[in-house]
């Protein structure tokens, strides 16, 4: 009974609507339909600490004894331990050998040397007289690129070139002097 | 037939029609409109790890920037050789759609040496400003879009930090959920 009026109220609502409305019903139909939205994954995270890289010298540079003229010339030492002369400089026999340095660090790691960007100088032990080490030379060679510590070790050998002066130049005496050499993990 | 229809349509319509007569008498239509939002599964998957590479125990922080290639900076620890990787994820869903992205505040690496010992504290960073991305393609278009997300951060070191491989497997959860 209560539904009957209810539909003749709606039916009368209905005749009071102007004849040019159009009635439209959407029905509201809120698609839900979404796939899933959140998703997770997880990521491994490494990360590596390795011995501090260290540089021992275990034996320095020595361009060993000799004697120079008038002229002067240059003493070579290689990194395989060889000496070379030029010029008037003549050799005498006695210890010689090329800078060598012990490397150790992390097994397998690399490592890069940086060789002097210039002359090291050397001063005579009692004047002012110097003398210059240039050419630097390193084995393993810096060219090939960095190198590899096997085991966590190895060895660098590096040889120069000194400049010898006349004898007015550079007396007879002892000349020594510094040069820095620079190692780091690649 | 046409009376009918519309009787008809009252009968199912009442009690929304009566409502609206409640609400105001002169309502003589009812429109509403019709939404739908078909959207795709949001998925994000693993592309590679994070690796923050060898480096010395010296105090500082290694840090990875998040990108496909990545930069290592250091303020601090001695970089070494060994690869330093962002991580690298693909997140797929609907083209056009944004989305947001939740990554740990921190999370901790432990040394797997076993006579090593010791943990390091990792802050991670990701490549979408503000956690929020948004997948590639037009919005509607109804087509797959992607996003490629990297993680990287920062590795805090301490100086008496022991040597070893250190590793976390199960905390650097990358979450993504539509906006």
């Amino acid at each position: 009974m209560i539904q009957s009026l209810a539909f003749f109220w709606f039916l009368k609502i209905n005749t009071n609507m102007t004849r040019n409305l159009i009635i439209t019903l959407l029905l509201s139909l809120l698609l839900s339909v979404s796939g899933v939205a959140q998703s997770t994954i997880t990521a491994n995270v490494f990360a590596e600490i390795i011995d501090a890289l260290t540089a021992n010298e275990t034996n320095q540079l020595n361009f060993g004894r000799f004697s120079t003229d008038m002229n002067g010339g240059d003493i070579i030492i290689n990194p395989d331990g060889s000496r070379a002369m030029q010029g008037s400089v003549i050799g005498v026999a006695s210890a010689y050998g090329p800078g060598i340095f012990l490397i150790t660090g992390a097994p397998e790691a690399s490592f890069t040397l940086q060789l002097p960007d210039g002359p090291a100088v050397l001063f005579h032990s009692e004047t002012n007289k110097t003398m210059f080490v240039e050419n630097w030379v390193a084995d393993p060679p810096v060219e090939n690129g960095p190198s590899v510590l096997s085991n966590g070790n190895r060895i660098v050998s590096i040889g120069a070139t000194l400049n010898v002066g006349s004898y007015d130049a550079n007396p007879v005496g002892i000349y020594s002097g510094t040069f820095q050499l620079t190692f780091a993990y690649n | 037939m046409k009376k009918f229809a519309i009787l008809f349509a009252g009968l199912f319509l009442m009690t929304f029609a009566f409502q609206s007569v409640n609400a105001q008498n002169s309502v003589t239509s009812a429109a509403a409109l019709t939404s739908a939002r078909i959207i795709q599964t949001l998925e994000i998957s693993k592309d590679r790890d994070l690796d923050f590479g060898t480096f010395t125990a010296v105090a500082g922080n290694v840090i990875l920037s998040p990108e496909e290639t990545t930069t290592r900076t250091t303020t601090g620890p001695v970089l070494s050789g060994g690869t330093a990787v962002s991580a690298k994820f693909t997140v797929t869903g609907s083209a056009g759609e944004l989305y947001t992205t939740s990554i740990p505040t921190s999370i901790t690496l432990t040394n797997t040496n076993t006579t090593g010992g010791g943990t390091l504290t990792l802050t991670p960073s990701i490549n979408v400003t503000g956690n929020s991305g948004v997948l590639s393609g037009t919005l509607g278009s109804g087509n797959t879009g992607t996003q490629i997300l990297y993680v990287g951060g920062s590795l805090a070191v301490l100086g008496t930090s022991v040597t070893g491989l250190y590793q976390n497997n199960t905390d650097m959860k990358v979450t993504v959920n539509y906006n």
